[in-house]
């Protein structure tokens, strides 16, 4: 157990603050729409130029090739800096790309990964159907064979920024009769292919924030040269990635969370009490909601702090769920608190900085990504060792 | 006796206020995948006042029905399931406030569905006035908003408030603009008219807290994931259990906040809050475990999770809000604050 700080890790944070002071996008990330996809094209192109694209990646793959703790001081920095989120880069970061470098082909790599880097493609995962959610690997949107490609029919949901979205993963059943993770394929899908219908879909936070779509399937031919891994082992190329930044890329998340806190703080401070009197941080619920809110913020760092120390160069596992699991949950009782701070003014989805809005998309954290509950079966059963309930 | 069972005529005003709901504002009535549904529920004023419920809890003698506060809060809590427009609850309290100035023929206005009546939520304004900046729920067409702050109350006639604006309201089924009221008008001092605003407020949010439940409970037997309905996963099961509990302990001080309230029992007011905090708990509670429930349907704007947990917190600024409930509780009751009412 120690705390040491090499004089290169301290450079590189100095480089890293010093970039992104001058280089983070001095506008907000729209909340919605079609200026979504501009806007973080712009800023993934931004890193490339200088050398910061795919922090994770091996240099091999274009990527910046950074250590545990240099990734860990880029997320860091990353949100500090107030960085918006990679949004729709996101899958194609942290998941596709990856997907691609562990499980590709040369000719699917170079095709590909050089697009995310450079913010020129966005892709979107394809994974839940309307009837597999939690339960994955029931899946049933199905590809046959013919000739050299496949021919897919089925309904996929949730799939986020599909709409903006130039590729899919998509995970799909290609053996006919198979069950559950058998007869499985990933296949790379290109969303203009003929067939393929979309289906926005409104969410809770705002009626003009259409953050995922129901994406449509009818007779899609994508070539089998499309499928990343072994035909039918389709499960085993999505589960190649799970972990793949080892926990580093919710630190930009956690951080932003703990500097969320300071900001309730601070306005709980300036802002007169529910009756007038003094102000809200001298309500005992306000103040005790807080102090214990910044106190799990500490422990949420440190909690991912110690499991990537554990995990070394190795996937966290299933660890990853505990920090997820209380990420998820201490993050929507700050966004429930900042609520009651703002009073009156929270019923006005335009106010104060996005609170309302950010309040209402924090009930999708312990719901997408798999559900909360979903996340205790797994630690009960794969770091406690309980007995199983229906397989997961 | 205590006996906080609805009578059979209790029962029989539950059936009519709800089957008429069910025909004509049926939760649905506030989804639709390409449009957002602003709440066209004042449409309904004629009607429900045609059913007797704006004057329920007014005497006879002055034009009522002559029922009292118990079954208002009947009434509102058959508001809430369907989650129908706070406009309209405010008609129940609005004649009790005209006949504060002896406004008979207001009173009857206002009862006979004649005159619109608009709800105020309160922002930042003063106790002592009412002077303050407010927001205004579906008040579009009302001649009168009624505001309640503290234990001031008042009728406000729709030219006395200042640059009323349209702003975005967090629930789109909701028409929300915010407005000044600068000076002039005061209300009245009664303690009793807000304590009836809180009641009938938390009466309400019951219902919705009850309605979200069902709603958990329905999907919980229909949605299937591992070959199994999901309400056979304890996490869901239990979480559904958790709900009603909920549902069942705000109901149950709700109803006797209310008769205590009725008699004028020295506890009313510790009841009270303890009703409204235990049915706001309730709501936004069940409003988000409903929303977990259904899993990313929950999260979407077509079903209808999400706007339990919106309307918990456009009624939590009608009447007193949670934190003021809060406090509140802690302060000094007269005795006898935690045993019977005195009947
Ligand atoms: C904002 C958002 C973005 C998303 N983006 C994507 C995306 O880009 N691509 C993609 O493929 N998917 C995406 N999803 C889908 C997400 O992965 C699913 O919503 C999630 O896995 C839950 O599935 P479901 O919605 O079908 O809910 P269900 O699985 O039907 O769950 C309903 C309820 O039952 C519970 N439950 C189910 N099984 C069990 C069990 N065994 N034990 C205990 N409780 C159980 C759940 O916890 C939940 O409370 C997104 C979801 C959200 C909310």
């Amino acid at each position: 157990m120690k705390i040491e700080v090499t004089p290169e890790e301290t450079a590189f944070r100095a480089e890293v603050r010093e970039w992104l002071k001058s280089n983070v996008p001095k506008t907000a990330r729209p909340f919605a729409g079609d200026g979504v996809r501009d806007f973080d094209l712009n800023w993934q192109r931004r890193q490339y130029e200088a050398g910061w694209a795919g922090i994770a990646w091996p240099e091999a793959f274009g990527g910046r090739g950074a250590s545990l703790m240099e990734q860990l001081i880029w997320h860091e920095e990353y949100a500090l800096a107030g960085a918006p989120r990679s949004g729709c880069c996101f899958v194609g970061l942290s998941h596709a790309g990856p997907t691609l470098i562990a499980c590709g082909t040369q000719e699917q790599r170079q095709h590909h990964l050089p697009r995310i880097l450079k913010g020129e493609a966005v892709w979107c995962q394809g994974f839940s159907e309307p009837n597999s959610g939690s339960d994955l690997s029931s899946l049933s949107t199905k590809a046959v064979v013919d000739g050299d490609s496949l021919v897919v029919n089925g309904s996929k949901i949730w799939t986020s920024y599909a709409q903006h979205a130039d590729y899919q993963e998509l995970l799909l059943r290609t053996e006919p009769g198979s069950e559950r993770h058998r007869g499985l394929s990933w296949v790379i899908c290109d969303m203009s292919a003929p067939g393929i219908e979309l289906r926005p879909i409104r969410t809770m936070t705002s009626a003009e924030d259409y953050h995922f779509c129901q994406v449509f399937y009818d007779d899609v031919r994508i070539p089998l040269s499309n499928v990343v891994g072994k035909l039918g082992e389709g499960w085993a190329t999505a589960n190649a990635t799970l972990g793949f930044e080892r926990g580093t890329g919710f630190i930009a998340d956690q951080i932003q969370n703990s500097e969320l806190i300071e900001m309730l703080i601070d306005m709980a401070r300036n802002r007169p009490g529910a009756d007038g009197a003094g102000s809200m941080i001298d309500n005992p619920s306000i103040a005790t909601g807080l102090a214990a809110l910044r106190a799990d913020a500490a422990a949420i760092r440190s909690m991912t702090y110690a499991s990537i120390s554990r995990a070394g160069q190795n996937n966290p596992g299933p660890e990853g769920s505990i920090v997820k699991l209380i990420y998820s949950e201490v993050a929507q009782r700050a966004r429930k608190l900042s609520m009651d701070i703002l009073g009156g003014d929270g019923l006005e989805t335009t106010l104060a900085e996005g609170l309302v809005f950010f309040y209402l998309r924090s009930f999708a954290s312990t719901i997408g990504g798999g559900t909360s509950d979903i996340q205790r079966n797994l630690i009960g059963e794969r770091v406690l060792g309980l007995p199983k309930g229906p397989r997961l | 006796m205590i006996d906080l069972q609805p009578s059979d005529e209790q029962q029989q005003i539950i059936e009519s206020v709800s089957s008429y709901l069910a025909d004509h504002a049926p939760i649905e009535r506030l989804t639709a995948p390409i449009e957002a549904v602003v709440s066209q529920d004042g449409a309904l004023r004629h009607a429900i006042a045609g059913l007797g419920v704006f004057g329920i809890g007014v005497a006879e003698e002055l034009g009522g029905v002559g029922y009292g506060i118990a079954e208002e809060a009947l009434v509102a809590r058959e508001f809430g399931r369907v989650l129908l427009s706070p406009s309209l609850l405010m008609g129940m309290v609005a004649p009790h406030v005209a006949l504060t100035s002896e406004n008979l023929s207001l009173a009857g206005e206002i009862m006979s569905g004649e005159t619109a009546v608009g709800a105020g939520a309160c922002i930042t304004a003063s106790a002592e006035s009412l002077h303050g900046d407010w927001h205004l729920i579906d008040s579009r067409d009302a001649a009168l908003m009624l505001l309640c702050r503290g234990d001031r109350i008042g009728l406000v006639g729709a030219s006395d408030l200042a640059e009323r604006r349209d702003v975005l309201s967090m629930d789109w089924t909701l028409d929300l603009e915010r407005t000044e009221l600068a000076g002039g008008f005061v209300g009245v001092d009664s303690a009793s008219l807000c304590r009836r605003v809180n009641l009938l407020v938390a009466a309400y949010m019951v219902g919705a807290a009850e309605a979200a439940t069902q709603m958990s409970v329905d999907y919980a037997c229909v949605r299937h994931q591992f070959n199994q309905p999901i309400g056979s996963f304890q996490a869901v099961k239990h979480r559904c259990a958790d709900m009603l509990a909920a549902s069942v302990a705000a109901w149950s001080q709700t109803a006797f906040a209310v008769l205590a309230h009725a008699d004028q029992a020295a506890d009313a007011a510790y009841q009270a809050h303890a009703a409204c905090m235990t049915s706001k708990n309730a709501l936004f509670s069940n409003g988000a475990a409903n929303i977990q429930n259904h899993g990313g349907i929950g999260f979407t704007g077509e079903h209808t999770p999400h706007l339990f947990v919106k309307r918990g917190h456009f009624m939590d600024r009608i009447g007193d809000a949670d934190l003021t409930h809060r406090s509140a509780l802690l302060g000094k009751f007269p005795s006898g604050s935690h045993s019977v009412v005195n009947f």
